[in-house]
């Protein structure tokens, strides 16, 4: 392997493993808090991609693209609380609410994706990059400014998020009610509240990435759906409910993906990941990092 | 307003299963009561509807003059009414620190956390020394203490206690019986179920028997001659040398 391929697959690790940290701590948390898995955060990446093209339409050129995509992500937070509020909280209680849930998200996934055709088209679309032109690290690497933003804020927001479940007292209220319900509310905290804002924040994570991807790649009405499922590899492979472990697997399942491409080729790898999820699930069925399997009570 | 909680014709019980057919009683400021009476009978039930865990069919509860009935758990803590339930195994992959610090969650508890914790650390010297272990590594004991810290951290002006020695060892009963007994001191009134007749006895002014979902006796200790002994015999058969 020759530097300059080493470089790139390093890059190209380093974007992939940002985008699905980012995809994944919204999967693990919802997963986490709430207990149900939701199909539809895929297409939720694709919704704040186009939100944030749809915005920057409006404010046109002049404005710089961080703008959008702030704007973006507090529509996304509302959206987020929207879909808890419309498509579980009725459901609580019921014996059934992950199968009843997973009819839910997966309706919410092909009310978005057609929902974006419908609304924008299926001609390809693309976000402009965060900052225009190239970082150069000496002469070994360059990469696109864009890149570079995604592989650095990528990490900043998740250090955020990590800092937030486990020193604010409103974060610990959402870890509480993911551990133990019943004990949660005997504290006073608010059950129904902790769910609505959880759904929220990981809606807009999945929109960051989604705003992120849309400035490197093409954006297609169902350009999520690869994403969400390498991020159901990630949360799986790094234990469900540990937001820690799934960002760590984030980083690994990314490397693994772009050393695989070079080595392999793009045909492969994604059965390849598979492989790798089902070892890893043959000898630690509680996954990578997890120290207990989550308990639904 | 001499009345600190009022609960009339309770009912209550989980899907189609009635578990309480109507439970009154009531607690005057400045007294403790006891609840006993067989297991399955709805004890928990009881205590787990005056929280706002479970929505009553009928019936009402009043606290402190405001009902209830139909309050939210949050609400409820948020007015002191706090339930330490039975085993509760509270956060598995939290730290005692912290889930002390959830304790004072409620609004009126929260600029209390100091003073609170202070209080709960000289009351339970033990969960010092674990201040950074997680829940899951405590001992049944330590657990219990750090279910009944968690309970103070909340400023309760009612204090609802489910069964705190359950399956603990006779020393550790001991060991947690002597917080109890300062908790007490310290001015929050006490609703208490224990299968310990002796150690409820000495805590409680009155004791109510719930049998089958209902209040079916009350005794006073002032008034009634009854000691615990008698008791023990008249409700479950046995003396009080072999409690168990």
């Amino acid at each position: 392997m020759s530097l300059d391929a080493f470089a790139s697959v390093l890059l190209s690790g380093l974007v992939l493993s940002s985008l699905y940290a980012l995809l994944a701590s919204g999967l693990s948390l919802v997963w986490t808090t709430l207990g149900i898995f939701n199909f539809a955060h895929g297409a939720l990446m694709a919704v704040g991609a186009y939100i944030t093209w749809q915005i920057a339409q409006g404010l046109g050129d002049t404005y710089w693209i961080g703008i959008p995509i702030v704007l973006m992500i507090a529509v996304m937070i509302l959206l987020g609380a929207l879909l808890e509020y419309i498509l579980i909280r009725p459901f609580y209680g019921d014996k059934n609410l992950i199968l009843v849930t997973v009819m839910t998200t997966l309706a919410a996934l092909t009310f978005f994706e057609n929902g974006i055709q419908a609304v924008w088209g299926p001609r390809l679309k693309q976000l402009p990059p965060v900052v225009e032109g190239n970082v150069s690290i000496g002469n070994l690497f360059t990469v696109s400014s864009h890149e570079a933003v995604v592989i650095v804020v990528s990490p900043l927001i998740l250090i955020g998020l990590y800092y937030f479940l486990n020193h604010s007292v409103t974060g610990k209220s959402i870890r509480a009610v993911g551990q133990n319900q019943k004990a949660a509310k005997l504290m006073g905290i608010h059950v129904g509240r902790s769910f609505i804002l959880t759904f929220g924040l990981a809606t807009a994570l999945a929109g960051i990435a989604g705003a992120f991807f849309g400035g490197l790649r093409l954006m297609n009405p169902t350009m999520g759906s690869e994403p969400l499922v390498k991020a159901l590899i990630v949360v799986i492979f790094g234990g469900l409910g540990n937001i820690g472990g799934t960002i760590a697997a984030a980083y690994m399942i990314g490397f693994l993906e772009a050393l695989l491409i070079y080595f392999v080729g793009l045909y492969w790898t994604p059965s390849i990941l598979f492989l790798v999820m089902i070892l890893v699930l043959f000898f630690r069925h509680e996954g990578l990092f997890s120290s207990s399997p989550r308990t639904t009570t | 307003m001499t009345e600190l909680l009022r609960v009339e014709g309770l009912e209550a019980g989980y899907g189609s299963c009635k578990v309480l057919h109507g439970v009154s009683f009531d607690l005057s400021k400045g007294q403790n009561i006891g609840l006993f009476g067989p297991n399955g009978h709805g004890k928990t039930t009881l205590f787990e509807t005056i929280s706002g865990l479970i929505r009553p069919t009928a019936g009402k509860i009043v606290f402190d003059g405001v009902d209830i009935t139909r309050a939210s758990s949050a609400a409820i803590v948020e007015m002191g009414l706090v339930h330490v339930a039975q085993g509760n195994p509270l956060f598995a992959e939290m730290t005692v620190m912290e889930v002390l610090q959830l304790g004072a969650f409620s609004r009126h508890a929260r600029p209390l956390a100091k003073i609170n914790l202070d209080r709960v650390f000289s009351i339970f010297p033990r969960l010092t020394e674990r201040i950074r272990s997680k829940c899951r590594t405590l001992s049944g004991g330590e657990r219990q203490m750090l279910n009944l810290a968690t309970g103070l951290m909340a400023s309760p002006r009612l204090l609802v206690l489910d069964e705190p020695t359950l399956g603990l060892s006779p020393r550790l009963k001991e060991e947690l019986a002597h917080p109890i007994t300062e908790i007490d001191r310290s001015g929050v009134p006490l609703i208490v179920v224990e299968q310990d007749l002796g150690f409820l006895l000495s805590l409680v002014q009155q004791l109510f028997l719930l049998n089958h979902g209902e209040i079916t006796k009350r005794i006073s200790k002032d008034s009634d001659s009854l000691n615990h002994q008698e008791i023990m015999k008249e409700y479950f058969g046995v003396g009080d040398d072999d409690e168990s």
